[in-house]
């Protein structure tokens, strides 16, 4: 089944979709915190960029002062001035 | 916070990544199951993280997977700590001293607190307490919370539940109060007058039982009879055949005077705050206590409020020392006299309150006079109320009349 027919089926029977098809689950407490889980491994790290490797593509976390606070291989809090996300094909 | 603690006790180590490729080296320690935290830039572009202890050892391999240089820059937590100052050992016999002192406090009982109690205060309670050998200072093991509660069941009728538990250093005691009567008042039926409690002059008048001694526009004097409880059977010729006593019952109205009357002196002494003010703190444990205060410059007279707070080190572990702040105000006082708006606002104040306690008790007030009198040795606040009340109260019969009744009744 393609990637599109199994986003739809999974749609369809309402079952969550982060647990099917291991999207990223991001979660932003006001503009300072965000947690992320789902992901697969850090591409580039500095403390103005994230990008991050997920099954169906990368995040890019655009900001300043930036500082892993936690990471493991379940999930991850980053923390400082965070300016923007971008999903990226 | 639980995390944090978790790292300090393991301990863990603070490390620069620098060369190589950082990210790679992050998430194959992610990989590997161990914990990294704090990532974050240095200022010389490297890359510092934080890693357990215990997991350092296993990041090496790691590091020379990713081709990265490390170095440590800090180590924290216990089993540093421990390995640094294990040569003290003063600190540690007071480290070791505190947490035994500790753990002996934690055996005895340092604060008792009740809820629920309306009718029996918490003094009350605290004192039957202390009879009973439980009080602030007594071993844990001593209370037996299930017998404590079965006492205070049987000591105090008017709690109807009660549950008695020790946390920590408290013991609480949760009561729940009897909200209605527990016994049902027992009507008197012995034989009785009503008699008036004060002069007046009778308005109405009903006699549910009794004889009526007197009628509505009599005026009456305090003591007099009522309703008699002497109720005479007469025969047919008028003469009195027979007696039967009873509990005279009736409702007695009547219109009566009263008077209040206060003497003041013509000034008196006032008391301000000058605005200087003291602070301080003191600290109290068992007999012991101890209080910083600022010196005393003048020599005024000066009114402290203290505030106390027993000292608690977890939420249920409260400890025998007692602090706070102590806040003095130095006053000034002086010989004032009376305005003629303070005397005014006096005596309304005063026929305020003496109305008041009149309405509580069910009396009618018909007319309300008051007046001040100023004179050369002081002032006299004077006020009479014409008011409206039941006069009647109960006067048990003596055994004599009883006798004399029986008498009468068993020769005829």
């Amino acid at each position: 089944m393609s990637s599109e027919g199994k986003r739809r089926t999974v749609t369809a029977l309402g079952l969550p979709r982060d647990v099917v098809l291991k999207d990223v689950l991001v979660d932003f407490v006001g503009c300072y915190e965000v947690h992320i889980e789902n992901y697969r491994s850090i591409l580039i790290y500095t403390d103005t960029l994230i990008r991050l490797q997920t099954k169906n593509g990368r995040l890019k976390i655009r900001g300043s002062r930036l500082c892993i606070e936690r990471y493991t291989a379940d999930e991850m809090k980053i923390t400082g001035k965070i300016d923007g996300l971008d999903f990226e094909p | 916070m639980g995390e944090r603690m978790g790292h300090r006790m393991r301990g863990y180590v603070e490390i620069s990544v620098h060369d190589g490729l950082p990210e790679r080296f992050f998430n194959l320690c992610a990989l590997q199951g161990m914990e990294v935290w704090n990532i974050r830039m240095g200022k010389n572009g490297d890359y510092r993280c934080r890693v357990e202890l215990k997991d350092f050892w296993g990041v090496r391999p790691l590091a020379r997977k990713a081709r990265v240089r490390l170095k440590v820059k800090k180590r924290g937590g216990i089993p540093f700590f421990l390995s640094e100052n294990r040569k003290r050992v003063f600190y540690a016999c007071g480290l070791g001293g505190f947490f035994l002192v500790l753990f002996l406090m934690s055996l005895f009982l340092w604060e008792i607190r009740f809820t629920g109690n309306v009718r029996y205060t918490d003094d009350a309670l605290l004192y039957w307490l202390e009879q009973k050998e439980i009080q602030t200072g007594v071993l844990r093991g001593n209370v037996h919370c299930e017998e404590l509660e079965a006492r205070i069941r049987e000591e105090f009728p008017e709690i109807i539940w009660v549950s008695a538990r020790i946390l920590g250093t408290r013991l609480l005691i949760q009561v729940k109060e009897n909200e209605v009567l527990s016994v049902v008042p027992q009507e008197d039926t012995r034989p009785c007058d009503i008699v008036a409690e004060r002069d007046g002059r009778v308005v109405s008048m009903v006699v549910r039982q009794g004889t009526a001694k007197v009628k509505t526009g009599d005026e009456v004097a305090a003591g007099q009879v009522l309703v008699s409880g002497y109720v005479p059977v007469n025969g047919d010729d008028g003469q009195e055949i027979t007696a039967h006593l009873v509990a005279a019952d009736g409702d007695v109205q009547a219109e009566t005077n009263r008077r209040y009357e206060a003497n003041l002196p013509l000034s008196r002494s006032v008391r301000v705050p000058t605005g200087k003010i003291r602070k301080g703190w003191h600290v109290r444990a068992f007999s012991w206590s101890f209080v910083i205060l600022m010196p005393d410059m003048g020599k005024g007279q000066w009114d402290y409020i203290k505030q106390e707070r027993q000292l608690a080190i977890f939420p249920d572990f409260y400890l025998p020392v007692y602090g706070g702040n102590i806040v003095g105000r130095e006053m000034v006082s002086y010989e004032k006299s009376y305005s003629t708006a303070e005397l005014k606002e006096l005596a309304g104040k005063l026929n305020r309150q003496f109305v008041e306690k009149l309405e509580e008790k069910g009396v009618q007030i018909l007319e309300n006079n008051d007046r001040i009198e100023k004179s050369v040795s002081g002032c006299r606040i004077y006020g009479r109320l014409v008011t409206r009340e039941a006069i009647g109260t109960r006067q048990l019969m003596t055994a004599e009349e009883n006798k004399e009744t029986k008498a009468f009744n068993e020769r005829n």
